[in-house]
């Protein structure tokens, strides 16, 4: 079985390589005085304690979770409805919708951010510096992944045939939609938020384009941290990575399909 | 007077013609089939029947109603998917309930029990479709569409993901089900002798358009063309002049085309051949292969260069075998003429 | 039959105007005031002056050459590591997504500033290399052209596997044993059948991994500021603030990303048809 050890080494490797980063900011946010030794000289958690007092931190954070939820929210509406419309009333002009969906997938936020100031900046729609603007522009960068996720999911569970079944039984499209759909495919759309949730807490170009210090995000205020105490960034990067850890984590408990399944009949 | 009447009924997509004027009547309480190869238009015919698919051009009527331009929910129609479309979401109990739920029914749970029992899913109405077998899905999806007692029933290839031995146990069961409930039904399949054990009357498709259509028995023994002698059984179909060539005697067939069934040849082996025979045509070849399926032996038969297939009921050990010279019997009846 | 269709056209309203004014309307604006000359006429002004000038030159040059390596190096030990982990025991190998799918999100600043903490002038490896007398990290500087690979090469990797997971998971072994059986030896199996397969899977995800280090903005600029030369940090620096000097030049940079991005997913699309002749 040596190609098996073969595999679990190189596995191994990779992971120690992966965590690195997550384990050295670690160490560093939990060290009380670490100058020159390998390890820590001491322990502590007064960073935490210090960051958890902090009102900008929490301010930071709650702003970024207000932009991301909406923004989100914004999106899987906004998608779904078109969707259903689309699904429905015109299957043929899906290949639209996906083209026009794949596009922010192509535009990276640099770029997508001088289009947007200038129009904004110049306009009467004074947006610029204000959530609102990142609102948009995060409503449109994840919208590939909200597109593909709820895409996927309407294919799986072979939506045009249970509308039609739905329908022949005497329900109406949109009760078609709401009592037989979308039930089935709250799975996919809750991957689709999740997997949208881990990618904007992480965005920093438009936010710091856009808004910069006018509305501090989570990231715009870890980049100003950056430059000060270590220790204390260091806690913040951990919250923030602790952030990505319980998001990733729900994803993948939904991306297993058997999972749950297995329990209901075992009962 | 007929029950559902279909009169010019066509379907174009793009350029392609998916139904060319079709038109049919059924008198209720009929079981008839739609068979063909897939592509030939009749699980389209049976969806724009269902008010799934929109047809360009003819009517559609039930009980002397039009229902050409109503939408699927008012037509009164239940129908069984190829997949049966389940509702993932829900209970064996909550799918069977939806139509009845959706309509605004009384006496609901009176009625999914009595549909349960019927039916025979009593233990598992609780049970969510992943959780069922095939047999059971197929089940749950014929209780639904039934339990709203609608006026035609719809089958489109229902048992066709089913392994054989629930196939043969649920055709009887559907039959069974459509007897007792005396409810006029469509079914749409490839396979033959599922049509045949089944039906009424048959419609063979092909290409959009009917071939043919009549009892089992008709259809069977009485092929009009060379598409549905093809695609029932297995007819050795022979050109004029091919048949002509094997056979003895003067030969008299004007149709281009002639289907004979292989059980109606009879076989000797050479020099046993028993006197004349009146109103047959004879040849000769030797026997190239043999199989034997169950009660029956099949054998080709190479007469000059053509191969025909004989089949006989299984004897003991009294058969013929490979590289045999035979004279073979043909009775003219048999010989079936093909437009 | 014109209202029946009118009706559900309301439903695709909201995303029309979310597309229209934060996608498509900036969009067709960037390109618009590219061709913008200083003065207000319409013409090539802007390109000619990026291409002329050896910064900015250079600037695209450094973005494809960081692309390219980052890019091709995670390729590969995606693709080594992602087999690895496809072959692993379901425990294991979930475990193993899981690391991955959480570390494909490590990217931007909190990934640079883990990096300062590992590799800075007081990092921890620096550190450590320095007391056990080993001079490597001497003529290291994160803050320099190799530091930003290896930060880059660090956050294609998990993403890379992600990718590449599904693709793996395509590749049955009973492949393996039917060419084993037909006498083929495990290169050979590799060379006919594995790499042909996977092959689709690895070219589209080096073009998403140049792509996507193309237009990172956030690593780099929170590691180097805006001392390196990379065309996303030009852009920035150029739009960042109230300071809006010259969104002709932006623009007309933004135009030459995107292109350069557009070419390579074209040319992506162009290999991918080569390879594969029986897809599509």
């Amino acid at each position: 079985m040596t190609g098996r050890l073969k595999h679990i080494a190189i596995v191994s490797v990779l992971a120690a390589y992966l965590l690195l980063p997550l384990i050295g900011t670690l160490l560093y946010s939990l060290a009380g005085k670490w100058s020159t030794t390998i390890l820590p000289e001491s322990w502590t958690l007064s960073w935490y304690a210090t960051l958890f007092q902090d009102t900008h931190y929490w301010e930071a954070l709650s702003r970024s979770v207000f932009v991301i939820t909406f923004s989100v929210v914004l999106t899987i509406v906004v998608m779904l409805l078109a969707m259903f419309v689309v699904v429905i009333y015109f299957p043929n002009k899906e290949k639209y919708l996906k083209l026009i969906s794949m596009i922010p997938y192509g535009v990276p936020g640099v770029v997508s951010a001088i289009g947007l100031l200038n129009i904004y900046s110049s306009s009467n729609i004074s947006i610029i510096g204000t959530p609102w603007i990142l609102i948009g522009s995060y409503a449109i960068l994840i919208m590939p992944f909200v597109y593909q996720g709820i895409r996927n999911s309407l294919y799986t569970v072979n939506t045009t045939e249970l509308i039609q079944a739905a329908e022949i039984l005497g329900a109406t499209k949109t009760r078609a939609v709401f009592s037989v759909v979308l039930p089935n495919i709250m799975k996919g759309v809750l991957s689709a938020v999740l997997l949208s949730i881990a990618m904007l807490f992480g965005e920093f170009a438009l936010a710091n384009l856009l808004v910069g210090g006018q509305y501090e995000t989570l990231q715009i205020y870890l980049y100003q941290q950056l430059s000060k105490n270590g220790h204390l960034t260091s806690a913040i990067v951990i919250s923030y990575y602790v952030i990505i850890m319980i998001v990733t984590g729900l994803l993948i408990q939904f991306q297993q399909p058997g999972r749950r399944k297995k329990k209901r009949s075992l009962k | 007077m007929s029950y559902v009447n279909l009169s010019s009924v066509k379907k174009q997509y793009g350029d392609k013609s998916v139904l060319n004027n079709i038109s049919f009547a059924i008198k209720k309480g009929e079981f008839i089939t739609l068979l063909g190869q897939s592509g030939c238009g009749k699980s389209t015919l049976l969806r724009s029947i269902a008010g799934i698919v929109n047809i360009d051009d003819g009517a559609i009527s039930v009980s002397d109603k039009d229902i050409t331009n109503l939408p699927s929910r008012k037509r009164e129609i239940g129908m069984v998917f190829q997949s049966y479309a389940l509702f993932p979401n829900m209970t064996v109990t909550q799918n069977i309930g939806f139509g009845m739920k959706m309509k605004r029914l009384r006496n609901r749970k009176q009625e999914i029990e009595k549909m349960i029992k019927l039916i025979g899913l009593d233990g598992v109405e609780n049970h969510y479709p992943h959780e069922l077998s095939g047999g059971q899905q197929q089940r749950v999806a014929l209780a639904r569409a039934l339990i709203l007692k609608p006026k035609i029933l719809l089958l489109d290839e229902p048992l066709s993901a089913l392994d054989a031995k629930i196939r043969k146990s649920l055709q009887t069961e559907i039959k069974r089900i459509q007897r007792e409930m005396n409810i006029t039904t469509i079914f749409v399949t490839h396979d033959q002798k599922e049509a045949m054990v089944l039906s009424d009357r048959i419609y063979v498709m092909n290409k959009g358009v009917i071939e043919q259509a009549g009892t089992p028995e008709t259809i069977y023994t009485r092929p009009e063309n060379k598409f549905v002698a093809g695609f029932i059984g297995s007819y050795n179909i022979l050109t004029n002049s091919e048949l002509k060539h094997c056979v003895k005697e003067e030969f008299d067939i004007n149709s281009p085309d002639i289907a004979i069934r292989p059980e109606s040849i009879t076989m000797y082996t050479k020099n046993s051949k028993p006197g004349s025979h009146n109103g047959s045509y004879t040849s000769e070849g030797k026997i190239r292969m043999k199989t034997i399926s169950g009660s029956v032996v099949s054998y080709q038969i190479q007469v000059k260069t053509k191969h025909i297939q004989v089949d006989q009921l299984f004897q003991g050990e009294n058969h013929l075998n490979e590289g045999d010279a035979v004279d073979l019997v043909i009775p003219k009846q048999d010989c079936i003429p093909l437009e | 039959m014109a209202r029946f269709k009118l009706y559900p056209l309301l439903g695709l309203l909201p995303l029309a105007l979310l597309v229209i004014g934060f996608l498509l309307t900036p969009l067709v604006n960037m390109v618009y005031q590219s061709f913008q000359s200083n003065d207000g006429t319409f013409g090539l002004q802007q390109y000619i002056s990026i291409f002329s000038d050896p910064f900015y030159l250079q600037s695209i040059k450094n973005s494809l050459m960081i692309s390219f390596i980052s890019a091709s190096i995670a390729i590969v030990i995606a693709a080594v590591g992602g087999y690895s982990i496809s072959r692993l025991a379901s425990r294991k190998n979930k475990i193993m997504v899981m690391i991955t799918n959480m570390t494909s999100y490590f990217e931007g600043i909190p990934l640079a500033f883990s990096f300062i903490i590992l590799l800075g002038n007081n990092g921890l490896f620096t550190l450590l290399f320095s007391q056990l007398g080993l001079n490597v990290f001497q003529a290291f500087d994160l803050y320099s052209w190799i530091g930003l690979i290896v930060v880059y090469i660090y956050f294609q990797i998990p993403f890379a596997m992600m990718l590449l997971l599904p693709t793996y998971q395509g590749l049955k072994e009973d492949w393996r044993y039917a060419s084993n059986l037909l006498g083929g030896s495990n290169l050979s199996y590799w060379l006919h059948i594995g790499l042909p397969i996977l092959m689709p899977g690895i070219i589209g995800t080096y073009t998403i991994l140049f792509a996507n280090s193309l237009g990172a903005y956030a690593t780099a600029y929170a590691m180097v500021g805006s001392t390196y030369n990379l065309l996303p940090l030009q852009i920035g620096s150029l739009i960042a603030g109230d300071v809006f000097l010259q969104p002709n030049l932006a623009s007309a940079l933004g135009v030459t990303l995107a292109l350069i991005m557009l070419l390579a997913l074209w040319v992506n699309g162009r290999i991918m048809r080569k390879v594969r002749r029986d897809l599509k």
